[in-house]
């Protein structure tokens, strides 16, 4: 068990250095930050120049990459190019609040997938199935923006019609800054609600038909045949043998769609308006600024790495067959 | 993505007699020639071909999907004749009018019609997702078969590099790129798309090679003499036609999502040229309460990917003659 | 068994979520939902606290957005103060004297004014915001117009004596934001106040000499003023404290503003609006502002040639509509906005004349005028005149609906005359940070947001000026509007504008389309909120604001 963990995590560490190059390499690639300038008459080609010469810009990418790299472990990523911030400070706030909405996201995704999954999977072919099926494919198909607009006019059409206000559509909080207590949570899940009913959808519907799918697979297995055969109840059947190992490929599929949740992520906080990762990585864009976007990239790509680490582990521990691969 | 591969498996809506597939190789197929030929009734035998579009057939749903794909990409090219105005019609005097009959779909804040502009928004769209589909399913399977068939380190450096690119949401990688391009057509932003999502056909591709490779009329052919481009075309890609279309109808599903997010991001598709997600920006910036500028464009690309899901399932089923789906 | 369990699980579920909606539905009805305090008042800002917002508004180039100004107006005081009759109004001193032959200007500071840390406002702090506008280090952050034309500072307490070297007729600009010297001295401006409106040298702590102190940035979230408890030169502030949520998509804050999430908005125009007026409990105030949208036509070297000429400027002027276009536009957000008949003078101000109401639309006569001048039409209706074609490229900012709309009309409207716009549209950043500047568009349509004084037409106008993006020279103008620099006569000033502008309207340099409207959206429960349509901001009387 200990070599597969250890394999498992010495496998992920060039998997990260390739990654650090690759997101650096395109993200220099796919922009000139100093285009904005070099385009305004204004500013001279040695004021140019000797702001290339200040940031690095005028070397190789292989010498960039090694300064994005010192700077990214010693300084914690350094300072934006223009107006010279610190990129962490920022970065670390808007993970704890995407991390929150994320993780509620999966944690709720995964109860209701697995149970409606479970469900179908045992009344197949029942009304229950082909309304849940029908429902899945049709959360697919539905773009998670176009959820979050609907959502956002259902609430307050409901707060015009009937003066109780459900969930908030924009912000973290009512008030600014941190609070604490029960009323602060309250006020937490109100504004994050509607984001993760979004974000939920799509995750649902594709945890639901993987368990459905994975329970059919298990339900037809020669081991819970004979457990039949042996003449066990069927609750037994199902709980002690068919579902535990329906469950295990489920988390090969979880650690998959996590990046996705990022994606998911971008687009709801930004129409939400949440101070969150994605919010940040879209004004990054917009303001061509390439380091808060390189960090973005690496801090996700490395949760990516991280929760596929723990995955992976988590299906070593409950299938040994895996182990011994 | 590579998960929903696995979840379609099972989907079978229809009477209970519909499971049961059986191959060629086997069931009464066989046994009604043999009848038929005892009795001197001669049946002209089958191709693969028949006998999946038979399946697919079977598959109601998908061949209803297949039907409403057709009208709406059709009303989409034949939007020139079918829009009562042309989508870029400017009427100061029928400014953001709901629904009615003079505009079916409303109007929007220069007075366009909706309809008129939906249906243009399919053409492009529609244009969008097939180029992606193509151009990708192309990269794919020349970059899997290749990876597949001559395995070793070209695979690894395969596996290697679709493992990056799974480490990195693809929302974010295509924002990135789509922002250096800039003002994008609907042709340039489709080949962008295409060169950044091709690793999910390239992974089935490589994989169906990779275990075909084995195969002995392989080898046969080896010994025989043939090169490794005859193999490749003439026995294995073949073989791995199903898996291939399949994954290419739904990419064309993952496409359209994807322009609509990107084109609603700002990214995409600019305005005024229609296109689905670029519709729903426009609509977004007028104010929700015209809800007719919102609701009819993402109906209809929940419409349209719908029924490609549908019709990707109806493929597969039609495509595997492996799959067996028998009641326990 | 295993199926009741699930469904147990399924209804713990749900019942939490239900607990959770239903018990904040009730503790939270329609208004006690935002804060804990009644005197907080919440208000949606569209812009802050993205990755590079700064705080400090003395470094004008970097950080002087119109936001920035909204949320220091309450905190920072300066000399003087916009009104929402254009006119400046003396703020943090009760009068200023201008005296003449050499240009001296001498400010009586109020004699209670004083910081949040009960030292006093004097001429100290006059003489360090002056010197920290002109230090070199801060040179490329801080636009030196008008500091440098100051010799001196002197006076140590109430009374400052500001010498100038040469006449600056924009001098009530100037001391619009005055720096705490005690505070501040010996730091460094581009870092000390990046998060907070603070003295470093007492342990950050918030400093101010207005109703209200900057206690909490919270970069994303938002902005906290909380009531300054020691007494300012002016009314003790009613709220408590005032919080800016930052909500920086259009659609949100409307959306918030409509389930009561928030108490305010001062929004940008947008179709999105219009509804807000219908809705009870909301009042909506719009007035004509100090912005105003217009197309500048490239007459140099990069543009289209034929722009050079006279009669084909004036066409252009003439192939769009502009009342029916403001009609389309702002009709349901605001029906008083009617074409701009001026380009140096707005609407509310001194000195507006109707300069180009000369310019009628009218296809027909341009039609005439182009075959006059021998040009000939093509298939697609467009004149091409001795080889070029009559085509002009249209540049304007993308994501912004209204201008789209604009454009859109335009295009219609001068097909009509035979002439073609093409869309040429690019992010805000590439309009104003390179394609302007280069000079390099045929026609660009954007928006000036400029102060109550009319120096802006100086950069604009004048023949070779950095400003100057089209190209325009007329040496009379430059002349006149070169005196208006330095004319310190208000009257004669405006008049010296006001002739430079009907020059610049018969030689139909640039085409004014319309003031921009504010849009002030806030509850009925709130009171003594007033809109101010200069770049001052409807919190510049943040201490009469009520809520209840």
């Amino acid at each position: 068990m200990l070599t597969y963990i250890i394999r498992r995590f010495l496998y992920s560490i060039p998997v990260l250095i390739a990654t650090s190059f690759l997101i650096f390499t395109f993200v220099s690639i796919t922009g000139d930050p100093l285009g904005r300038l070099r385009a305004n008459p204004n500013i001279t080609a040695e004021q140019i120049h000797s702001i290339e010469h200040a940031k690095n810009l005028d070397k190789p990418v292989i010498i960039r990459y090694g300064y994005w790299v010192r700077d990214a472990v010693t300084k914690q990523f350094g300072t934006t190019l223009f107006g010279n911030r610190p990129i962490w400070p920022d970065l670390k706030r808007v993970i704890g609040h995407t991390l929150q909405f994320i993780l509620s996201a999966i944690i709720i995704s995964l109860i209701l997938g697995v149970a409606i999954g479970v469900y179908s999977a045992l009344r197949q072919y029942s009304l229950f199935d082909y309304t849940a099926t029908t429902l899945s494919f049709i959360g697919f198909a539905t773009p998670v923006f176009w959820l979050a607009l609907m959502l956002q006019v259902l609430m307050v059409q409901i707060y015009l019609k009937w003066n109780i206000r459900i969930f908030y559509t924009s912000g973290l909080s009512s008030s600014v800054g941190a609070g604490h207590g029960f009323h602060f949570l309250i006020d937490r899940i109100q504004h994050l609600a509607l984001p993760v009913i979004a974000l939920c959808a799509l995750s649902t519907a594709t945890y639901s038909r993987f368990m459905r799918a994975s329970m059919l697979e298990v339900l037809n297995s020669d081991y819970v045949r004979t457990a039949r055969a042996k003449g066990l109840i069927e609750r037994r059947v199902i709980m002690r043998h068919a579902f535990r190992n329906a469950l295990i490929p489920l988390i090969t599929v979880v650690a998959l769609d996590f990046g996705g949740l990022f994606a998911g992520a971008i687009v709801t906080e930004t129409i939400f308006t949440l101070d969150g990762m994605g919010f940040y990585f879209v004004n990054s864009l917009f303001a061509s600024d390439p380091y808060p976007v390189m960090a973005w990239l690496m801090v996700v790509a490395t949760m990516v790495i991280i929760f596929n680490l723990i995955a992976d582990i988590l299906y070593g521990v409950f299938d040994p067959r895996i182990r011994y691969e | 993505m590579s998960s929903e591969q696995g979840l379609r498996d099972e989907l079978t809506i229809g009477p209970p007699g519909s499971q049961y597939t059986m191959s060629p190789a086997e069931g009464p197929a066989d046994s009604s020639e043999e009848l038929t030929y005892q009795y001197g009734l001669e049946v002209e035998a089958r191709s693969q071909w028949a006998y999946a579009r038979r399946r697919f057939f079977r598959h109601r749903l998908a061949l209803g999907s297949l039907i409403v794909i057709l009208l709406i990409f059709g009303a989409g090219v034949f939007a020139n004749f079918l829009a009562p105005y042309n989508y870029d019609q400017i009427n100061l005097n029928a400014l953001s009018v709901a629904p009615s009959w003079h505009h079916l779909f409303g109007t929007d804040s220069a007075g366009r019609d909706s309809l008129s502009r939906v249906l243009f928004g399919i053409r492009t769209s529609a244009r969008v997702g097939i180029l992606v589909g193509v151009l990708s399913t192309l990269i794919g399977t020349i970059i899997g078969g290749l990876a597949g068939y001559y395995g070793g380190w070209a695979d690894n450096l395969l596996m290697r590099v679709t493992d990056l690119f799974l480490t990195l949401p693809l929302l974010a990688v295509l924002l990135v790129a789509a922002k250096y391009l800039g003002h994008s057509t609907p042709t340039k932003l489709a080949l962008l798309l295409a060169f950044l999502i091709w690793t999910q056909i390239a992974r089935i591709v490589r994989g169906s090679f990779l275990s075909l490779r084995e195969k002995e009329y392989v080898e046969a052919a080896k010994a025989a003499g043939a090169g490794d481009l005859r193999i490749m075309l003439r026995h294995m890609l073949p073989n791995t036609i199903g898996p291939i279309v399949v994954s290419a109808t739904l990419t064309i599903g993952t496409a359209i999502l994807l322009e609509a997010v990107l084109s609603f991001l700002g990214f995409g598709i600019q305005p005024p040229t229609p296109a689905l997600g670029a519709l729903l920006n426009e609509g977004q910036d007028q104010g929700i309460d015209k809800w007719w500028l919102v609701t009819f464009p993402g109906i209809v690309i929940v419409i349209i990917v719908l029924c490609i899901n549908f019709i990707g399932d109806g493929l597969r089923d039609a495509l595997d003659p492996t799959q067996r789906r028998v009641r326990a | 068994m295993h199926r009741r369990k699930l469904w147990l699980f399924a209804g713990v579920v749900l019942a939490a979520l239900a607990l959770a909606a239903t018990g904040s539905a009730r503790v939270s009805g329609p208004d006690s939902a935002k804060s804990k305090s009644a005197g907080t008042l919440v208000f949606g800002a569209e812009q802050g606290g993205g990755p590079d917002w700064c705080l400090n508004l003395i470094l004008d180039v970097d950080c002087n957005a119109f936001w920035n100004v909204v949320f220091q107006t309450p905190v920072i005081r300066g000399a003087f103060l916009f009104t929402p009759n254009f006119k400046y109004k003396p703020d943090l001193v009760s009068s200023a004297q201008l005296q003449t032959n050499p240009m001296r200007v001498t400010y009586h500071i109020r004699s209670n004014a004083k910081w949040s840390d009960g030292v006093a406002v004097t001429g100290k702090d006059f003489k360090f915001t002056w010197q920290t506008a002109i230090n070199p280090k801060y040179k490329d952050h801080i636009d030196p117009l008008g500091w440098e034309d100051i010799r001196s500072v002197t006076g140590n307490g109430k009374t400052v004596k500001v010498v100038y070297k040469r006449n600056f007729a924009a001098w009530k600009g100037l001391f619009s934001y005055v720096l705490p010297q005690h505070a501040l001295s010996g730091t460094d401006m581009l870092s000390v106040w990046n998060t907070c409106i603070c003295n470093p040298k007492k342990g950050n702590a918030p400093i101010g000499d207005g109703p209200f102190l900057l206690t909490r940035y919270d970069a994303g979230s938002g902005i906290t003023l909380t009531r300054n408890p020691h007494a300012w030169f002016g009314k003790r502030a009613k709220l408590d404290s005032i919080v800016f949520r930052f909500i920086t998509n259009t659609n949100s804050e409307i959306q918030a503003i409509r389930s009561g999430e928030v108490d305010a908005i001062y929004p940008q125009p947008q179709l999105a609006l219009a509804d807000l007026r219908s809705q009870a409990g909301l009042k909506v105030v719009s007035h004509v502002g100090l912005q105003f949208e217009h197309i500048e036509i490239q007459q140099g070297a990069k543009g289209n040639p034929l722009a050079k000429q006279l009669w084909v400027r004036k066409a252009l002027t003439e192939s769009i509509n502009r009342a029916s276009a403001a009609k389309a536009l702002y009709g349901t957000l605001n029906p008083s906005v009617t074409p701009l008949q001026s380009i140096v003078r707005l609407k509310g101000e001194a000195g507006y004349t109707n300069q180009f109401g000369q310019y009628d639309y009218s296809p027909a006569k341009i039609q005439t005028a182009m075959k006059a001048h021998n040009c000939t039409k093509g298939g697609d209706g467009i004149y091409t005149c001795n080889g070029t074609k009559m085509a002009f490229d249209f540049a304007s900012t993308t994501g912004n609906a209204l201008r789209t709309l604009a454009f859109t009309i335009f295009q219609d409207q001068a097909s009509k005359a035979g002439i073609q716009l093409r869309n040429a549209f690019v992010p805000a950043g590439t309009l104003f940070g390179s394609k302007l500047p280069a000079h390099d568009f045929d026609l660009a349509m954007f928006t000036y947001l400029v102060t109550v004084d009319p120096h802006y037409n100086v950069s604009s106008f004048s023949c070779g000026n950095a400003s100057n993006y089209t190209e325009y020279c007329n040496r009379n103008v430059t002349k006149w509007l070169g005196q208006s620099d330095r004319e310190l006569n208000p009257k004669l000033r405006t008049a010296l504008v006001v002739k430079a502008g009907k020059q610049i309207a018969a030689d139909a340099a640039v085409i004014p389309l319309y003031q921009r409207p504010t849009y002030l959206v806030y509850k009925t429960s709130v009171h003594g909120m007033v809109d101010n349509a200069t770049s001052q901001g409807p919190s510049f009387n943040a201490e009469n604001w009520s809520k209840g």
